[in-house]
């Protein structure tokens, strides 16, 4: 929670937050997989397909559990 | 620079000018008593006319005399000043608006003419608008944190160093 903080008030954007904790942790590869996106080309596709399936369950989280204050 | 008040004397010596060249001395006496009619001091534009914006609604405009003296169809404003200076618009007064975090609502203020019973002039309640940056109506970093550690498990996204990834 403390970690997301930072970077909620250091990177503005989804996907660049994505990719400010990859080049600083080190890029990730699916499925537990070894195989890590090498290309600026890959880097983009995984960074859009994390993107598009977060959007799909933040859908989910807002209308299933937010309330308002 | 000249007032916008003195156009109608301009506008009159021009007709009455106007006239003179054409009509002896006597008849330019009877011009000089019906000056053509300007509309140039007008405070309302009528090609321009919007109701709200001459009703004030919104603007926090508050007449000050008889705007509607002539007969431009402005109609008479409920905006009103309270003692304390807050400027008050029955129409945009909505009691959910003005619902505290405690339970307490804020009554209507009164004041001057404004029509006390009447309360959203919403025309369609099927629609609104609402202005709201993130935080204000819902608390949604800890829904996007949690939409992202979704969206890393069903990738099954692991750094193979670190293992995991997770916010």
């Amino acid at each position: 929670m403390e970690y997301y903080d930072v970077l909620a008030n250091t990177v503005g954007g989804g996907k660049p937050k994505m990719r400010y904790h990859f080049d600083n942790n080190g890029w990730p590869a699916f499925f537990g997989g070894s195989q890590v996106p090498a290309s600026e080309e890959q880097k983009s596709a995984m960074v859009d397909a994390l993107q598009d399936q977060k959007t799909e369950f933040y859908k989910e989280i807002v209308e299933s559990t937010a309330t308002a204050r | 620079m000249q007032s916008l008040r003195a156009t109608p004397n301009i506008a009159g010596r021009r007709a009455i000018d106007a006239a003179g060249s054409r009509t002896s001395p006597s008849t330019r006496r009877a011009v000089t008593r019906s000056p053509v009619k300007s509309t140039a001091y007008l405070t309302v534009d009528p090609d321009q006319y919007d109701p709200d914006a001459n009703s004030g609604r919104g603007s926090g405009f508050v007449p000050s005399g008889a705007v509607s003296s002539h007969g431009g169809g402005v109609r008479p404003s409920r905006v009103t000043r309270g003692a304390d200076g807050v400027v008050y618009d029955p129409d945009q007064y909505d009691a959910d608006a003005n619902q505290r975090s405690g339970g307490d609502v804020v009554p209507r203020p009164s004041g001057g003419s404004a029509r006390q019973t009447e309360g959203s002039n919403t025309v369609d309640p099927r629609f609104a608008l609402l202005f709201d940056c993130d935080g204000v109506i819902v608390e949604t970093e800890e829904l996007h944190r949690k939409a992202y550690n979704a969206s890393f498990k069903h990738f099954g996204l692991t750094i193979p160093a670190s293992g995991k990834v997770e916010w």
